[in-house]
């Protein structure tokens, strides 16, 4: 009897196994062009969530609008993302198209098909001129950008009532934010300010205060750290200041410690990215979104802000109609505004009255219009392997909020870090 | 009379006392388990609360509804057991025959083989990749689950474990098989394999969470959706820098499920191989 059931497993496993082995030949060679002159393009992306569902329906239309160019839209997971894609390309199995941010983009920009003649004719007036700009790299075009996503400033306006502040004028400096958070430490049991709710990417905004007070974060060349000066030890004083002295927020950098506190409404303001408004969308309190200048010292108003672009890995022998399909997406990209939350890059699309009379616009793209119109939009610099900069900066911030370190200390050896990573 | 009494009554504290530690540490393996289950059934506004629940305040299935109707999680599991179950055979046949010859077979050097094969396992797996990426990839293996099952199909540490038991198998039964005329292959299928059933369960356990539970081989090699086992699709649904802890749990609970069930089915053979081990070691 038992004899019998592991025979059974056998054959099962051996004969679906194979049958596996066979869909899998058979989806390899239904990516090249099949018999019917129907390309089919890989497109791999990283958008879940809101996103995913946004991009899924913009390829959805794209397949159903054209005949002789399908996409496979295949979904790789969020944080490995860029090290599978790494491998892919480096080891000749790459897609025909894939989804790069700006920052990324010098370290695949070897292996990707640089698109200057496969653009139709005037392509590069459709798109944002600031976002068109920051999405080349050093001259050459490798990538369309589709959207710019920089952080704003959400507060929740419900708890803005309950403390005596006027729910309609968020903070727009630094010395309105001590006022505001002051008064919402003082007046209700609700948590302040926290400047990166994931506990995660505290560098993205620092980066943003650190130009906007006048400092540099790295020298020209990307060699060598320059925040370890009294620019950045002040900057990270200001983190430490948030959940030490001022008591605005907890000390504790736990992971989504605080999307989760902002999200269940016991934590009134915070900084955040374009696609917290699909987020936000399903809360059931009052929220705002304003501009985030409101770091210490700020003499030029910057934010944190990235772009995702789509390219063409230059492996592919489906270049043509891969760049075809770029270009349809980062110019069809009204849901891309309208359910992510995201800013498009194509002028056509921005401009439009259908996302301008969008929820969204009113809510929060066009303040984030306004700023990109306006320079505000700081990319964090794009190296070889963006962790040497990102994991020692995160590590110090995290550090110094959760009171484990004295920016004093944190901030110059972190800077020392990031040399020592940068040359090595 | 009272000491007698006194004495029945402290054994029965002290194995009160027992019981309850070792329950008390039993119950405490479960607690992320419980979680994981109450936190799939939560409804958003309560999963983001300052204090946890343990029983929800509402019950809600929109999370499995959200994951099982967003990705093709079915595919995802078929994929899995397909990749897990081939494995766990190959696994089982490969490492037994040779495990079989390693220890009742003289053949020159076998000691040596031994040896490199024992050696092989203090080479961490993650060494290997780049090279076994390479053979992958020139074998035209890239997106095909044969990627997965290959490289992994014969375990060096199911050798060791299998030379261990065969070795405990007196060599009288094999010298009296062969007296009644088995050729070797017979003696290996008709009598070894019989009488290592709990090595065998044992080993087919240990393989099939190894391999249900990979994550950075097949998330290497798998590049195609349709094409991802569990631990990797899973991983692709959860939502960009958006915290949706319903989900996730939700998502989580499907993909050990399955390991669950087989575990259930396995467990007697598990534990048989463990007493025999402990046993006859």
């Amino acid at each position: 009897m038992k004899a019998a059931g592991a025979a059974g497993i056998v054959g099962l496993a051996g004969c679906t196994g194979g049958g596996g082995g066979g869909n899998g030949g058979n989806g390899g060679s239904s990516a090249g062009s099949s018999g019917s002159g129907t390309t089919t393009i890989q497109f791999w992306t990283l958008f879940a969530g809101g996103d995913g569902e946004a991009m899924k329906a913009m390829v959805d239309q794209f397949n159903s609008e054209h005949d002789s160019i399908q996409v496979e839209r295949q979904r790789q997971p969020f944080a490995e993302y860029y090290d599978k894609l790494f491998t892919a390309m480096t080891g000749g199995n790459a897609p025909d198209l894939a989804v790069f941010h700006t920052t990324e983009l010098q370290r695949f920009v070897q292996a990707m098909q640089p698109l200057g003649d496969l653009l139709s004719s005037g392509a590069g007036d459709q798109y944002v001129s600031s976002i068109w700009d920051q999405t080349q790299y050093e001259g050459s075009r490798v990538a369309l950008p589709l959207d710019t996503h920089p952080n704003g400033l959400y507060y929740n306006k419900d708890i803005f009532e309950e403390a005596g502040l006027d729910p309609e004028s968020p903070p727009t400096s630094f010395s309105e934010l001590q006022e505001a958070a002051g008064t919402i430490e003082s007046e209700t049991d609700k948590l302040a300010f926290s400047p990166d709710p994931y506990n995660l990417y505290q560098v993205r905004q620092f980066i943003a205060w650190l130009r906007g007070r006048g400092g540099t974060f790295l020298s020209d060349d990307k060699t060598s750290a320059e925040f370890g000066d009294a620019h950045g030890t002040a900057l990270g004083e200001f983190y430490g200041n948030i959940t030490g002295e001022w008591n605005w927020d907890e000390a504790d950098a736990t992971e989504n410690r605080g999307t989760k506190a902002f999200r269940s409404g016991d934590l009134a303001m915070t900084i955040n990215g374009t696609w917290y408004f699909g987020v936000l969308q399903q809360q059931d309190f009052g929220w705002g979104m304003a501009k985030p200048f409101v770091g210490p010292g700020q003499e030029v108003d910057l934010t944190w802000a990235n772009s995702h672009t789509l390219g063409v890995p230059a492996g592919t022998d489906k270049a043509q109609a891969a760049t075809e399909v770029a270009e349809w997406l980062t110019q069809n990209s009204l849901t891309w505004g309208t359910d992510a939350g995201h800013l498009p890059a194509a002028s056509g699309v921005l401009e439009s009255d259908e996302l301008q009379s969008a929820t969204v616009w009113d809510m929060t793209l066009s303040t984030y219009n306004e700023m990109a119109q306006n320079g505000a939009l700081a990319y964090m610099p794009s190296t070889e392997n963006n962790q040497d900069y990102q994991r020692p900066v995160n590590k110090a911030l995290q550090q110094i909020y959760s009171d484990q370190a004295t920016a004093a200390d944190a901030i110059p050896s972190a800077a020392e870090q990031v040399t020592n990573n940068l040359q090595g | 009379m009272s000491t007698v009494g006194s004495r029945l009554l402290s054994e029965r504290v002290r194995s009160v006392g027992v019981y309850a530690a070792l329950y008390g540490a039993a119950a405490l393996f479960l607690v992320p388990y419980a979680y994981m289950v109450s936190t799939s059934l939560t409804p958003e506004q309560f999963t983001f609360s300052n204090k946890p629940y343990w029983i929800p305040p509402e019950i809600t299935f929109r999370w499995y509804d959200a994951v099982l109707a967003g990705a093709p999680i079915v595919q995802w599991g078929f994929n899995t057991f397909v990749i897990a179950a081939t494995t766990t055979v190959l696994v089982v046949l490969l490492d037994s025959m040779i495990a079989f010859s390693l220890t009742k077979l003289d053949w020159p050097g076998k000691r040596i083989v031994f040896t490199i094969i024992v050696a092989s396992f203090m080479v961490p797996v993650f060494a290997n990749m780049v090279p076994l990426y390479t053979i992958i990839t020139d074998f035209g293996l890239i997106n095909n689950p044969l990627a997965v099952i290959l490289p992994f199909s014969a375990m060096p540490i199911g050798v060791f474990l299998f030379t261990q038991f065969f070795d405990d198998l007196p060599d009288s039964v094999i010298e009296a098989a062969k007296l009644d005329g088995f050729s070797t292959f017979q003696i290996y299928y008709k009598i070894v394999l019989p009488l290592m059933k709990p090595a065998i369960a044992a080993l087919s356990l240990y393989t099939f969470v190894y391999t249900w539970n990979q994550f950075l081989w097949p998330l290497i090699v798998l590049q195609g959706q349709q094409q991802f086992t569990l631990p990797v699709g899973i991983v692709t649904m959860q939502p960009t820098q958006v915290f949706q802890p319903g989900a996730e749990m939700a998502g989580t609970f499907l993909a050990v499920l399955p390991l669950f069930v087989v575990f259930l089915i396995l467990q007697e053979h598990l534990v048989n191989a463990v007493q025999m081990q402990g046993t006859t070691g």
